[in-house]
């Protein structure tokens, strides 16, 4: 489903991504850890088409196709979905405006006929039930003075709401409390289907309980420096990544201290 | 003939319907005078430093004859298809000259008034003896003395003491387009007596698509308010001329203890076009809001010019302006705020708030205080901004193409100044009108799929 060839980034003219190879196959849930800093979100939101990331190298194919040749929207439209670290604050675009443009205007792309509006609020009202989500969100401002929790559970809906095919979460897992990370997880695990992947970014083995990765990836210095099974997550938890490291050039990192709120 | 010598020479023009009567025709000459003892302004007086007239006052503009078959069919097909649709009362003006038959007018119940203006000078002369030219003053306000000099007609609206009307007031002002070059100059003069309450909306409409040989027109409107004791207004503006229609208006409002003006003011387009607010708040517990918003495009100009006298303790004052401007538009925002001496305890607040959306368009902003009491609560502000561009790529993330994400955006941006207003057609139509004008501008962009700055 995606295909990643040495895929290098640079932003502001200094080099994050170095040269990164990562084979996604439909049905494969796949975990990037890293310590901060070591180019994880970058590599997000180079695959969700920002335009402040410049690739200097590589390619990436999607479904057979050359997706950095993209822009954001139509990648949208092709299916992939990033779920944002920091989602961004849009004030006075109430949420339930934000999702049936969003979703309508992925139709238009795909040339399917708009929504009709009862059966879209119905949808919506539903997974939002699912998520527990509070109903008056959907008529706040999206994102606008959310709490932290709030905002990644939010995230979750709207990939609930717009169906994906590729979805990358960045940290969605950071900042939600037991029973919040629960929802989340089922909400994802609802989405998961042999035609569908995921791609969780995470510093924390305690997604990866509900959402068993086929492929754990270290990310660190721009480059991945060692991949395993599902069991890496839980070695790295307990030695970090500079322990166990064979790249001899890595700066000594600090290990992980998950929230205490969770 | 330019503007400025044709001015001069007012007198001898006087439209004979109504110099017949001494005390107007007295007003008149008294205005002319007040005009002619001031120059046309110039980029180099501090309140006209970025609203350049001189195109205007090298037009040589004609009164605007009475309209013909043509023009009246434009003004009702403008009316159906343009205007704000409200309930409730109309008067309908085609270049100055008000039109029965597009207006929707009843005999208000005792001693209550809404009528033409012209013919308020013949059935209530002694209302508008005693209440034209009490609301503004001519030093200052050339414009002001101009209309004062030259008005004909407009609306006169008297409210007794505790008298509500329940149904807004739309005044609609059509300028047709045509080969020739036009003026007008609607006088509007609103008396709400104490405990009264009313809701009027002023609206300026050009052609939406004028003809190629269009010449450019001229309105120069003026507003008198006077609220006394606890009365409350809510004031609308809506300026949409053509590209060709020149627009120099004034609103002078005073206001008596504990009386409430809430003026929203939304320009959506015109040639050179200004606004003059002047409020002032005479007694304690007088409260204003001014809101305004201003979506500009092209190659239009709009100077929005605000002042605020807090003469009395205890007054209050908020203004919410607002501006997306586009291509090589440009505002002028200009808000002062006086806090006089006795004025203890005054409350007055200004923000203005910008989005450029294109490299060449053009703001100059200063919100001015000028406090000479000691215990007050004063603020002001300004931001000038582009589009945030992390949460036009989030849209975009979740498959909105930039001219919807755009739209979004600058639609957002745009509303917060009808949230004042409560629920209602005129918060709809206005919240509509804001929508299409910008959905229009953003789709008219190319899609743009790098960055925005
Ligand atoms: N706009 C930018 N300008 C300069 N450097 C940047 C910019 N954005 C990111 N970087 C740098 O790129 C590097 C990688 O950042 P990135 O956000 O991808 O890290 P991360 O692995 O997601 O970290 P974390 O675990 O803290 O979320 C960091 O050193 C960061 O400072
Ligand atoms: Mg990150």
């Amino acid at each position: 489903m995606l295909s990643i060839r040495n895929l290098g980034v640079r932003i502001d003219n200094k080099l994050i991504l170095q040269g990164i190879n990562l084979e996604v196959a439909a049905g494969e849930v796949h975990a990037i850890m890293g310590p901060n800093g070591s180019g994880k979100s970058t590599l997000a939101q180079t695959l969700a088409g920002h335009p402040d990331y410049q690739v200097s190298q590589g390619q990436v194919l999607y479904q057979g196709q050359d997706l950095l040749s993209l822009n954001v929207e139509q990648r949208a439209a092709a299916g992939i979905f990033l779920a944002f670290q920091y989602p961004v604050e849009i004030p006075g675009v109430s949420n339930i405006q934000f999702l049936k443009s969003a979703l309508n205007c992925q139709r238009k792309q795909r040339g399917e006929p708009e929504l009709d509006a009862l059966d879209f609020i119905t949808d919506v009202k539903q997974k939002m039930r699912q998520m527990q989500i509070d109903e008056a969100l959907l008529y706040r401002g999206t994102n606008e003075g959310f709490s932290g929790g709030e905002k990644k559970s939010n995230e979750i809906l709207q990939l609930l709401v717009l169906q994906p095919q590729l979805a990358i979460l960045d940290e969605t897992d950071s900042g939600l409390d037991i029973d919040a990370l629960k929802r989340v997880a089922a909400g994802v695990n609802a989405f998961r289907s042999p035609e569908r992947a995921l791609i969780l970014v995470t510093h924390y083995q305690r997604l990866l309980q509900y959402l068993v990765p086929d492929r754990v990836h270290v990310l660190q210095n721009g480059r991945i420096i060692r991949s395993g099974g599902a069991e890496l997550a839980l070695e790295l938890e307990q030695q970090g990544y500079t322990t166990d490291t064979p790249s001899e050039d890595a700066p000594t990192q600090k290990r992980e201290v998950p929230d205490d709120n969770g | 003939m330019t503007m400025a010598k044709r001015f001069c020479e007012l007198q001898a023009h006087a439209p004979p319907n109504i110099s017949g009567w001494p005390w107007l025709r007295a007003f008149r000459q008294q205005a002319q005078r007040a005009f002619a003892a001031q120059e046309l302004p110039t980029l180099r007086q501090e309140n006209w430093k970025y609203t350049n007239i001189r195109s205007l006052s090298e037009t040589a503009f004609s009164d605007a004859p009475p309209p013909g078959a043509a023009e009246l069919a434009q003004a009702e097909n403008v009316q159906q298809t343009q205007a704000l649709s409200l309930p409730g009362y109309r008067l309908t003006f085609i270049a100055g000259h008000f039109q029965p038959q597009l207006s929707q007018l009843e005999t208000l119940s005792g001693a209550a008034r809404l009528l033409p203006l012209k013919q308020a000078f013949e059935q209530e002369q002694a209302l508008v003896e005693n209440y034209l030219g009490s609301a503004m003053e001519y030093p200052g306000q050339p414009f002001a003395a101009l209309n004062s000099a030259r008005l004909e007609d407009g609306v006169l609206l008297y409210l007794p003491a505790n008298c509500q009307l329940s149904q807004p007031i739309h005044c609609l002002f059509y300028t047709p387009s045509g080969p020739h070059s036009h003026v007008s100059y609607p006088r509007l003069l609103l008396m709400l007596e104490p405990g009264a309450q009313a809701q009027l909306i002023e609206e300026y409409l050009g052609d939406p698509v004028p003809p190629e040989n269009a010449a450019a027109q001229f309105t120069c409107p003026l507003s008198e308010i006077i609220l006394a004791h606890d009365a409350h207004l809510l004031h609308g503006k809506v300026l949409r001329e053509g590209p060709q229609g020149h627009h120099i208006a004034g609103i002078h409002v005073s206001q008596a203890e504990q009386s409430h003006l809430h003026s929203i003011s939304i320009t959506l387009g015109g040639g050179i076009c200004r606004n003059d607010l002047q409020v002032k708040l005479h007694a304690r517990g007088a409260q204003v809001r001014l809101d305004g918003l201003y979506m500009l495009a092209g190659r239009q100009h709009l100077d929005n010019h605000l002042r605020i006298d807090h003469l009395q303790a205890g007054c209050r004052s908020e203004v919410l302006y607002k501006g997306i401007i586009d291509d090589r538009a440009r505002g002028v925002f200009n808000g002062l705020a006086v806090v006089h001496p006795q004025a203890q305890q005054s409350d007055a607040r200004q923000i203005n708030k910008n989005l450029l959306l294109s490299e060449n368009a053009e703001i100059d902003t200063k919100p001015e205080l000028q406090i000479d009491a000691d215990d007050v609560k004063c603020s002001h502000g300004a931001t000038v901004g582009q589009l945030d561009k992390d949460a036009l790529f989030y849209l975009g993330s979740r498959g909105m193409d930039q001219p919807t994400a755009r739209a979004l955006l600058t639609t957002a941006f745009a509303l917060e100044t009808l949230n004042p207003l409560s629920q209602g057609p005129l918060r709809e139509q206005l919240a509509a009108l804001t929508g299409t004008t910008l959905t229009r501008q953003a789709g008219g962009k190319p899609p743009a799929t790098t960055s925005h700055s």
